[in-house]
């Protein structure tokens, strides 16, 4: 079990994702878990040098919602701050209402 | 290699009587019982009675002049991640043998509605998390072109079903590629819809903003009558878009002189030589007939692979969390809560399964949530509004995969050369914009494909310009002999 120095983080994991683990996929975990979130922090990079924030399209300017439920709708005009460039800031994904 | 009818024509014969539906299944069947033991492409099979009992119900209304659907007779196989409540829906994982769900998803209903007659429940790698049908609890798939290679995946039940001649048309799902390298390794046809344009009402959730139940056939023409079908406004999906009806089947093949191809330098670069050859071999050909190839390069695309399997991750770990020993057949034995979840969980899931799952708890963690989801969303903001401005300019062209296919566990082991696989495949599903797979030849006897990315709802184009390389290369309605 010593040939992985990350299994304390793996415990970690399984213990979020409630999963339980043998030994022997703890080892083989730990050793691909760490190499792929290697691979994967490109994006994390790639991210910070093109500095966008994680906007998203307002979908009716699209035309493609069914209109039957409308007044359930937010309208959107209504909610300047919530919106830029014709995006939706949406702020548990990191975007930012700038305040007043 | 033979050719035999498409789909369409089939309906045609039977409603003209050239072709009988019972004689029809009998064929199937025969195709079933001769390749099932070498493939295994299905999970699950109906009985060979109520198929034949079906067959023979079609056939008489037929003869009265009854009215019947538009894939009267057809035989359908159906990826075993999409619901269906007279067979059981396992998404080839052993948490949920033996699940019968208690409805059917709204592509099922629609097939049923229509006359078809679904044959099984096709295999797949488990919760459809990988690129070659080998991760499935239910043994992996072979490509019926050679045994000793995978069908690609994770639709690669639905895609043997069809190449050995065991279906007609089949519904595989996408979402990185699912369907499309599956086609591209098996010489049959795959259609990523426009993200929205197929309800995923029934569909086993693993990534939800990228996938999409996909039309699979060994014609473009078959997948055009397929995605009519089952497309279009479902009120039971939130992102299902305002369609009413779609009118792909009609589209006209396309003039080459008319075409605008855009060739991308990230999703060409890369592939083996025999793949890369027989790509450049028809766009070579289309020029010569007149289309206008256009090159670009966008470098965002060398991020695609590490955004999509980041979004994925963090996807399939919230999707699966429902897998707790309660609603779903296996359950843990402990008295303790926590020990149960967990035992249920151990027992159920597989290793790439278990993987994903942590990479996507790791993704979305407090302190690596920044570094890793909150980055991936922004990232596919991007590429989405680059393929978006680019699709709205020209067609984009690019292979299926950089390998052919490999031989069954020689990637298996390694989970980054199994990801490497969809590198060509996941920036569809990324801009949530339509792709379309198809054949293009053979490399010895291994299938080679092409991929067509389109616009939002452009999914006519494809089948335009799919029908036009159909007749450059003769590849239309090819099974394995």
């Amino acid at each position: 079990m010593s040939e992985c120095r990350h299994l304390d983080l793996i415990d970690k994991l399984a213990d979020l994702a409630k999963i339980t683990l043998s030994d022997e996929e703890k080892l083989n975990l730990c050793r691909d878990i760490v190499r792929i979130a290697e691979y994967l922090r490109a994006v994390g990079e790639a991210a910070r040098d093109l500095n966008v924030d994680p906007l998203y399209y307002v979908w009716d300017k699209w035309g493609f919602l069914r209109d039957y439920n409308r007044d359930r709708f937010i309208i959107i005009s209504n909610l300047p701050t919530k919106v830029k460039d014709g995006y939706v800031i949406v702020p548990w994904r990191g975007g930012k209402i700038e305040e007043g | 290699m033979r050719k035999v009818k498409q789909s369409w024509e089939l309906v045609e014969d039977f409603m003209n009587g050239i072709e009988d539906p019972v004689e029809h299944i009998y064929r199937v069947l025969d195709s079933i019982n001769r390749w099932e033991s070498m493939v295994n492409a299905y999970i699950s099979l109906e009985s060979p009675d109520i198929l034949i009992e079906k067959a023979e119900e079609i056939s008489r209304r037929i003869r009265r002049g009854e009215r019947v659907g538009r894939l009267v007779g057809l035989i359908v196989s159906v990826k075993d991640n999409i619901c269906t409540s007279f067979l059981p829906t396992t998404a080839a994982s052993k948490i949920l043998d033996p699940y019968i769900p208690p409805y059917d998803a709204t592509v099922v209903e629609r097939l049923l509605r229509e006359d078809a007659i679904i044959v099984g429940k096709t295999n797949l790698d488990e919760f459809a998390m990988g690129s070659t049908t080998e991760l499935s609890s239910f043994g992996p798939t072979r490509n019926p072109w050679d045994l000793d290679r995978v069908p690609g995946g994770s639709s690669g039940g639905s895609a043997a079903s069809l190449s050995y001649g065991g279906a007609d048309l089949s519904l595989g799902s996408d979402t990185g590629g699912s369907a499309r390298l599956p086609a591209a390794y098996t010489a049959t046809v795959g259609l990523k819809p426009t993200y929205g344009l197929v309800s995923r009402y029934g569909l086993i959730p693993y990534g939800n903003s990228l996938e999409q139940i996909s039309p699979m056939a060994r014609s473009v023409k078959d997948v055009a009558l397929l995605l009519d079908i089952i497309g279009g406004f479902d009120p039971l999906d939130a992102t299902s878009l305002n369609v009413d009806s779609l009118n792909t089947f009609n589209s006209i093949k396309a003039d080459a002189r008319d075409l605008k191809i855009c060739i991308l330098k990230e999703m060409v670069e890369g592939a083996d030589s025999p793949i890369n050859s027989m790509f450049w071999k028809i766009i070579e050909k289309l020029e010569s007939e007149g289309a206008n190839i256009e090159y670009y390069s966008l470098p965002i695309l060398s991020k695609a692979l590490p955004t999509y399997y980041t979004i994925a991750f963090a996807e399939a770990a919230s999707n699966l969390a429902r897998y707790a020993g309660i609603f779903y057949p296996t359950k843990g034995s402990s008295s303790s809560w926590e020990e149960y979840i967990g035992e249920s969980r151990f027992k159920g899931f597989g290793r790439e399964v278990k993987r994903r799952i942590m990479l996507g708890v790791y993704a979305l963690s407090e302190g690596y949530r920044d570094e890793y989801y909150v980055a991936a969303t922004k990232v596919r903001r991007v590429i989405r509004d680059e393929i978006v401005k680019l699709t709205s300019k020209c067609i984009i062209a690019s292979q299926v995969s950089p390998i052919l296919p490999p031989r069954l566990g020689e990637r298996i082991d390694d989970p980054l050369k199994l990801y490497y696989m969809d590198m060509y495949t996941v920036v569809a599903n990324l801009a949530g914009v339509p792709a379309l797979a198809q054949p293009i030849g053979f490399h010895g006897d291994l299938p080679i494909g092409i991929q067509w990315i389109g616009g939002p709802l452009e999914e006519s184009k494809l089948i335009s310009i799919g029908l036009l390389i159909e007749d450059i290369t003769g590849l239309r309605g090819v099974i394995v002999d």
